[in-house]
């Protein structure tokens, strides 16, 4: 392990280099104890190279690492490995060893949900219905663990008991942004928090899109939820598109600024996302077609049409307050002020509305009809 | 034989009798006051020298010694001047005191004998009382502050000369007409009437101004939280003579009474900035003076912006609150001051201020980390928590006039009067917010519609016993709003209502 370690830490090596390396000598110790001539013989590799390689010919660095993430209980994830995914490998930049702390499955290539940091509404609900359908039929959500879409979809995965994970572009020891300790800890708990950059590590502006790239190339289809013009999402979903995989992009609003960049993949010809079934990897659904749980969205159709069924049960006054509700959540003032209920009184009614399931209350005090 | 005038020092907010004695010994000319005066107290001596000979009157030439008994105590104001200065003509024998009865003073002297205000006077006069001195002359600007205690002869004066010319029998007092503070409705100049739109929030502010409830209002910037805590104080029942004469007391000592001059009847309103030290807050300083929670004290304590406060700042208000009251040490002196007062706080609902609207980008976890600024156990002692909505300016003529805040306080002062009599006897709990968790269980039974409430309420959100038992003390609130027994199904419903935030949390995206 240590001489994978030493591998990477050697400055001017890069995976490709690294991987040409290894394809001649059988292990990193061979390429260790290789000579100069050995070095020279393997193609691209001249004077400089060799030299740079055999001047930083000390362990001290590798078990400095090693050391690190004993200490903070991170695994290691060598290119020889059998859990590194064999989609990912398919790259030539794929990393020789990555850093990791939770557990790796075999074959958990996912599906990547990804999308901008300060993210609308919409976005949000898009990303927590997607990854409650994808973690109800067992596909990893894969993303980034950044504010936003990327937290919103590894949130939604763990509450419906899927497995997810989550890559940074900072050691896997430093949780980035802070805010988001217990929600790395669950990833921890479901699935693992992955890193190329060793332990301790600060978040750079400089990793972030080669975190990205991997997020694409771990993924079978990638999911772009919402991307501002200028954004890593549409890093990500660039990377896709190179790598020969499917975007699959929400249609946004076309005057809505965190759509634009969303919009213009659509333009440029990334599949229309309309139902999360979308997503279903081909081999799963071949495989087991009826363990597929059914897609969200007509099933939120079906509940509506099943409400106004129930009307039954509405008094006048409920119906009145559901009918002003229905669309678009309102705050009490709005609803009283449309409905000309008092309200002192509405909110008695609502109270007790939401109580049974009539209503439910919503992010900063607005009520929307069940 | 020394000559002794009796007068008074501070401890807290409570004064003692101090017996100043005055002795002429033979030696070089010198003054000397002994008895742990701080330096207002040493400096006296030229204040007094000044007067004397302003008043021409003569200084004596010879040692003089000033001792201010228990002279163990530490003392400090300037208000010894007075008496000093007439202890020091009675050892000269400059005045015969004609007067039979025993005096006691309090002031201080300027350069020209002129008798200036100080402050404390209201704790002296009622130490005077209890003590048994039956007459007090002090300065004529303090004379309204004096006249609040019953049963005892103030005389106000302007000057040294007048103080000798009346000891000496040569002046008749004539009685200062003290004006009556004005009993007048429109003493506040706030109403609640000016709030429009807001029906159901002020339903839960008269609520928590009935109840003793701490009430936090969460709103984005602009949307009228501070106007509405403004005018909290409006709604709040006037204070007891008895309240009234411990706030003015409090602000005697502190020192900001000196320019009303009277007995404080307002509820006090505090609103420190959020800069504010802890200190500030809590009382503190060289003299251990009151804080910002005492000045409060059976007011309002107005925190805006309360997530901008240092968090061991807010921490240290939780024992007060507790406690009802706050000791504060130095190395001079320990004082406890009475702090009971309604906390009401104001904060936006995320960083940006604008959670809940379109144009709020803040993720849930930003928003749970801003709400943590304010800890677990300051929050728990919110029992309100609303969000106040801003009023569409557009449309600001279609709703109609709120309430009067006299309509509002006459509900506030039914609901207070049920209180008083429930907890009649019961040690320390004036209000529903202050219950015990037995006296809950004894007042608090829910009617059979209202139970049902309660109960899907506990299954949909998963109450712990703790929050459980708030409810239970809001919705005894709402109840003895309408004199009802029993909390209805209306009140349970109505309290379910009242802790916006902590629904927040149920509906955000946060493991």
């Amino acid at each position: 392990m240590e001489y994978w370690l030493w591998l990477r830490t050697i400055k001017r090596l890069g995976p490709i280099i690294e991987k040409r390396l290894l394809s001649v000598f059988d292990n990193p110790k061979a390429i260790y104890d290789a000579s100069q001539e050995e070095l020279k013989a393997v193609h691209g590799i001249g004077n400089s190279i060799s030299n740079t390689i055999l001047s930083n010919r000390s362990l001290e660095k590798a078990y400095s690492i090693l050391n690190e993430c004993e200490k903070h209980n991170i695994k290691i994830l060598t290119y020889n490995d059998c859990l590194y995914p064999s989609i990912s490998k398919e790259y030539d930049d794929a990393p020789t060893l990555l850093y990791y702390r939770g557990t790796l499955k075999e074959n958990c290539e996912g599906v990547a949900i990804v999308g901008s940091r300060r993210c609308s509404e919409y976005g949000k609900e898009i990303a927590i219905t997607t990854a409650e359908y994808l973690a109800k039929n067992n596909i990893p959500v894969i993303s980034g663990m950044a504010k936003g879409i990327d937290s919103y979809a590894h949130i939604s995965c763990i509450k419906n008991g899927g497995y997810t994970l989550a890559f940074l572009g900072c050691g896997v020891d430093i949780c980035y942004p802070v805010e988001h300790i217990e929600l790395m800890e669950a990833i921890i708990e479901n699935g693992a928090v992955i890193s190329e950059y060793p332990p301790g590590s600060r978040p750079r502006a400089e990793h972030f899109p080669k975190r990205n790239r991997l997020i694409s190339s771990w993924s079978k289809k990638v999911l772009v939820v919402e991307a501002a013009e200028k954004s890593g999402a549409l890093i990500t979903a660039n990377h896709t598109k190179s790598q020969g995989k499917e975007v699959y992009v929400p249609p946004h609003e076309i005057f809505s600024i965190t759509g634009k960049g969303t919009n213009k993949l659509l333009i440029e010809g990334a599949k229309m996302f309309v139902d999360p079934s979308q997503l279903l990897i081909q081999s799963i659904t071949s495989n087991d077609k009826e363990n597929i749980v059914d897609s969200i969205l007509p099933k939120v159709a079906q509940t509506n049409k099943t409400l106004s069924n129930n009307k039954v049960d509405l008094s006048p006054i409920e119906e009145k307050i559901i009918s002003c509700i229905s669309n678009d959540p309102k705050p009490i003032e709005i609803i009283s002020f449309e409905t000309k209920i008092d309200q002192i009184e509405l909110i008695g009614y609502l109270s007790e509305m939401e109580l049974e399931g009539k209503v439910s209350a919503l992010a900063g005090g607005r009520y929307k009809a069940s | 034989m020394a000559s002794i005038v009796k007068s008074f020092a501070i401890l807290g907010v409570d004064g003692y009798l101090v017996d100043v004695e005055v002795k002429q010994i033979e030696g070089q000319p010198m003054i000397s006051i002994v008895g742990l005066g701080d330096t207002a107290v040493k400096e006296a001596r030229e204040r007094v020298q000044a007067a004397i000979n302003d008043s021409n009157y003569t200084f004596p030439q010879k040692k003089i010694v000033i001792n201010l008994a228990p002279s163990d105590l530490k003392k400090s104001g300037s208000h010894f001047d007075l008496s000093i200065a007439i202890g020091l003509l009675m050892e000269t024998e400059q005045i015969i005191k004609e007067k039979e009865e025993e005096f006691a003073f309090i002031g201080e002297l300027s350069l020209n004998a002129k008798l200036r205000a100080c402050s404390g006077v209201l704790p002296m006069i009622i130490a005077a009382k209890e003590s048994g001195i039956k007459n007090i002359i002090v300065p004529l600007d303090n004379v309204r502050e004096a006249s609040l205690v019953n049963g005892i002869n103030i005389f106000g004066f302007d000057s040294l000369i007048e103080v000798v010319e009346f000891l000496e029998n040569r002046r008749e007092y004539e009685t200062q007409i003290v004006l009556a503070n004005g009993d007048d409705e429109d003493r506040f100049k706030l109403d609640f009437r000016d709030v429009q739109g807001q029906d159901g929030l002020i339903e839960y502010i008269v609520v928590a101004a009935a109840g003793g409830h701490n009430l936090l209002m969460i709103g984005q910037p602009g949307c009228g939280k501070s106007m509405i805590a403004k005018r909290i104080p409006t709604i709040l029942p006037s204070m007891t003579d008895e309240e009234a004469l411990e706030v003015t007391k409090i602000y005697s000592v502190a020192g900001i009474l000196r320019t009303k001059s009277g007995l404080v009847v307002d509820r006090p309103f505090r609103a420190p900035h959020h800069n504010a030290s802890t200190n500030s807050l809590i009382g503190g300083g060289n003299d251990a003076t009151p804080g910002e929670i005492s000045l409060a004290h059976n007011g309002v304590l107005f925190l805006d912006e309360v997530a901008e406060f240092n968090k061991k700042t807010l921490e240290s208000l939780r024992q007060p609150m507790e406690d009802q009251k706050v000791t504060i040490s130095r190395v001079k002196y320990t004082n406890t001051y009475p702090a009971s007062f309604m906390l009401v706080a104001a904060m936006n609902p995320c960083p940006c201020g604008y959670y809940g609207s379109d144009k709020c980008k803040c993720t849930d976890y930003e928003v749970l980390k801003y709400r943590q600024k304010i800890s677990g156990p300051i929050m728990d002692r919110m029992d309100i928590q609303k969000y106040v909505r801003p009023v569409d300016f557009m449309n600001l003529s279609s709703y109609s006039m709120g309430k009067s805040s006299r309509e509002l306080r006459e509900r506030v002062e039914l609901a207070r009067g049920i209180q008083k009599k429930r907890f009649e006897g019961v040690e320390k709990v004036n209000c529903n917010a202050q219950m015990s968790n037995s006296l809950i269980k004894e007042y608090c039974h829910i009617e059979a519609e209202g139970q049902r409430l309660m109960e899907l309420a506990y299954n949909k959100f998963k109450y712990s016993a703790r929050t459980f038992h708030k409810y239970l003390k809001v919705a005894r609130t709402f109840a003895d709003m309408d004199g009802s027994e029993k909390l209805r199904k209306k009140d349970i419903a109505a309290t379910l209502m009242s802790r916006d935030l902590e629904k927040d949390k149920s509906v955000m995206a946060v493991l």
